[in-house]
């Protein structure tokens, strides 16, 4: 017989008092929500614990890596689901199993068993020495080490038996859902996905906004951007991806304003467009993957000029992380390759040769007083919104 | 939607579809297969190919069935070079703008030890008379020159240059990659060995293509079941190679009436593109193919004006062939070839006609064009 079941515990939330149990439903719907694409499961919470139960055929390795990137989850057991059997069928099971003992050349176990079944003939001691003892009988390249074996032998024996040896790391933070919703803007680089994923795993569920620029951007880069919220969504669930028309304001700001300015500019009216769809959409903070000084919009100058625009707080999970970190980090999330695909997106062809690096916000709000007309491009831009649903 | 990417893909003929949808249902036996209903196939395909082997003036046996251009070019490339022949070494010869189908294959041979000649062109990007005679020598193996390029429709003098290679030493073989010629640029092929052709270009389907051989020396390259008289094994396309024998009646039937369509065509185009400014056209009337306009918008990108022609209203599909961001590539491109800047081969876009387009579309094209150009011209970094 092959695992058909998941143990799987989870760290910070066992901690959060009176809540508890909102933290908990909130995991097990995320669980839930990623074992869907493995099979069919049952996922619940007992005796405070969640297990998430086959419910037919299933491949482990993708059971696996679903689990993994649950965020909330601090490890993953693979669990044997028995029925309740008498303490020596119980025993030969297990010897049965253990035959992987075989392949070492020596190997230290422990036996933990824990009995909460108060029915059983055994009490938890007595299983741990029996099985301990049958174990050193039958494979003779073991021994016991209580305080750090190589192998930890589970056994809970409660209306059924479990069983299990393995213990996963899990992605850790909070399970999604625990927080209220930010709003990330995503564009097709390496930096914004990071940041959506970072959020996220502080509990975060995510709605995302990206400004296409047809003709000056392609549908590749439209489809690159979906391809990356694809990504994430694995971590975060569902995004409600806002693809907004930002042609027009960007040909408006070039046409009106200091072209050193223009970055500027443009990314308060992005900044402001978001808001919007985040207020709309219930979500309580705006998430961007800038970081300081990367890039001339990303100065401190540059930032309080832009946050100068949003009355929700702005969430900059990669403020401090040099390139090198994220690039990293979205290797590990699987959004690297994606990112550096050759498309270009609507800030690459409307940057300036030379954009200011230190801007003054009073000059900045001086230049977009040229701009009589956008409001109207605004809404239009707010209005024409597509949304699509990503999962 | 005015669709002038023609020399990419053309759309299957209605009368193509229709007749590929009967043979579909109707005959879905193996040609190769003994019993009647596979020979029914096989003569389909043999009664089909009358007007094709007149057209090349041979016999069934000359012609091969491939899966498009690229796979004939290979072919006749690959294994042209194989042939034995007593007077002939590793010495092969071609242009600077070939597709990429005949290039890599060259480039290929030269990693394996062969000896090549890249004939340059000239601003029309003709290959250069002068420069074949020079370049031939005692063992020159085989030479392919595409009869139109793709990028710009310039047409090489082929009975010319057939004249000069067979004069030199009549063992050379001389290989035509004919996919933007076939059925609308003729040529005498006496002296061609290989001739290779896309089904798709043609108002067929794509995955059908053919390679013309004169010689029958040639050895397959894909081995197998031994069909198509073992030099091309795979099970034999009935449906796309009848079909595609259907398109060349129909264009070879009409062909006074289409060539005449083109011609006027891309003269008006040519015309009314006078009214934009800041222009070349690489693609001069009378001395390249009616078919392709090859046009350098200077100052736009010619990726970002492509997607703003498909946008406007009239939803307008041309090509970009030549532009990309890869150096390397951008240099090798046809533009860069005939004397133009990187820069210049990221503003040129191709547009290729029909004989279904009307001047009424080209009006619109116009019109769209003068409005986006302007538009985007306004855009420069600054």
């Amino acid at each position: 017989m092959d695992y058909s079941m998941f143990l799987i515990k989870y760290g910070e939330i066992g901690v959060k008092g009176k809540n508890k149990h909102l933290f908990e439903e909130a995991l097990v719907r995320r669980i839930a929500e990623a074992m869907k694409n493995v099979g069919d499961f049952k996922t619940y919470r007992r005796d405070g614990r969640i297990y998430t139960k086959a419910q037919g055929e299933f491949k482990y390795d993708k059971a696996v890596d679903a689990l993994k990137s649950v965020f909330g989850i601090v490890a993953i057991c693979p669990v044997y689901d028995i029925d309740v059997v008498s303490p020596n069928e119980l025993y030969s099971y297990i010897l049965d199993i253990c035959d992987f003992i075989e392949e070492y050349e020596s190997l230290t176990f422990k036996v933990n068993a824990r009995r909460s079944n108060k029915g059983y003939p055994l009490n938890s001691m007595e299983i741990n020495c029996e099985l301990g003892e049958a174990i050193l009988g039958k494979y003779l390249n073991t021994k016991v080490d209580v305080h750090n074996p190589n192998l930890q032998i589970n056994i809970e024996v409660r209306e059924r038996i479990f069983i299990y040896f393995e213990e996963i790391s899990g992605l850790g933070g909070m399970p999604v859902g625990t927080s209220k919703k930010g709003m990330l803007l995503l564009s097709g680089g390496i930096d914004s996905p990071v940041a959506g994923y970072l959020m996220a795993k502080r509990g975060m569920p995510i709605d995302a906004v990206y400004f296409n620029a047809p003709p000056y951007t392609s549908e590749q880069a439209l489809q690159k951007v979906k391809d990356l919220a694809q990504i994430i969504s694995k971590y975060t669930g569902k995004i409600n991806l806002h693809v907004v028309n930002f042609t027009d304001i960007q040909l408006y700001i070039y046409e009106k304003c200091p072209h050193d300015e223009l970055t500027i500019i443009m990314r308060r009216y992005m900044m402001k467009i978001a808001q919007h769809f985040a207020q709309e959409n219930g979500a309580m903070a705006l998430i961007t993957g800038e970081s300081v000084g990367q890039v001339a919009s990303q100065t401190v100058e540059s930032l309080n000029c832009t946050n100068n625009v949003c009355e929700l707080p702005v969430f900059r999970p990669l403020i401090a992380f040099d390139k090198q970190e994220i690039v990293e980090l979205s290797k590990k999330i699987g959004t690297f390759e994606t990112s550096i695909q050759p498309y270009e997106d609507c800030c690459t062809i409307f940057v300036a040769k030379h954009p200011v690096t230190k801007p003054d916000l009073t000059r900045i709000i001086k230049s977009e007083r040229n701009l009589v007309d956008i409001d109207k491009l605004y809404d239009e831009a707010v209005k024409t919104v597509e949304i699509v649903e990503i999962f | 939607m005015i669709y002038l990417d023609n020399a990419a893909s053309t759309r299957p003929y209605d009368e193509v579809i229709e007749y590929l949808t009967y043979l579909l249902k109707e005959n879905y036996a193996n040609p190769s297969a003994i019993h009647n209903y596979g020979y029914t196939a096989e003569k389909l395909i043999l009664d089909s190919q009358k007007g094709i082997c007149e057209y090349f003036n041979c016999k069934p046996e000359n012609i091969i069935y491939t899966s498009g251009g690229t796979e004939s070019n290979n072919y006749a490339i690959f294994q042209g070079v194989k042939i034995n022949r007593k007077n002939t070494g590793k010495h092969i010869i071609t242009s600077s703008i070939e597709h990429s189908s005949v290039k890599k294959v060259f480039d290929k041979l030269s990693e394996e030890g062969y000896d090549v000649t890249y004939l340059n062109v000239n601003k029309y990007g003709i290959i250069d008379i002068d420069e074949l005679k020079d370049a031939l020598r005692e063992d020159t193996n085989l030479v392919s020159i595409m009869a139109v390029n793709n990028e710009i429709g310039s047409i090489n003098p082929i009975d010319k240059i057939g004249e000069i290679i067979k004069s030199y030493n009549k063992d050379i073989l001389f290989h035509v990659d004919g996919v933007q010629a076939f059925t609308k640029i003729d040529f005498h092929l006496s002296n061609v060995d290989l001739y290779s052709v896309s089904g798709h270009k043609i108002h067929a389907t794509k995955g059908v293509g053919l390679l013309y051989t004169k010689t029958n020396k040639l050895t397959p390259m894909i081995i197998g079941g031994g069909q198509q008289r073992d030099m091309r094994s795979g099970t034999v396309n009935m449906p796309m190679i009848v079909a595609m024998n259907k398109a060349f009646d129909i264009r070879i039937s009409n062909k006074n009436k289409i060539d005449e369509k083109i011609h006027k065509l891309k003269e008006y185009f040519i015309l009314k593109l006078s009214d934009i400014d800041d222009i070349k056209i690489n693609s001069p009337l009378d001395i390249s193919s009616d078919y392709i306009c090859s046009v350098t918008f200077r100052n736009v990108s010619a990726e970002i004006l492509l997607r703003a022609l498909e946008m406007s209203e009239h939803n307008i599909i041309v090509s970009a062939g030549a532009s990309c961001s890869s150096k390397a590539k951008l240099a090798s491109s046809t533009i860069v070839q005939i004397g133009g800047t990187a820069v210049e081969a990221n503003s040129t876009v191709r547009f290729s006609f029909n004989e279904f387009i009307t001047f009424d579309d080209l009006d619109n094209v116009i019109e769209v064009l003068k409005r986006e150009v302007i538009k985007l011209r306004k855009l420069v970094r600054k």
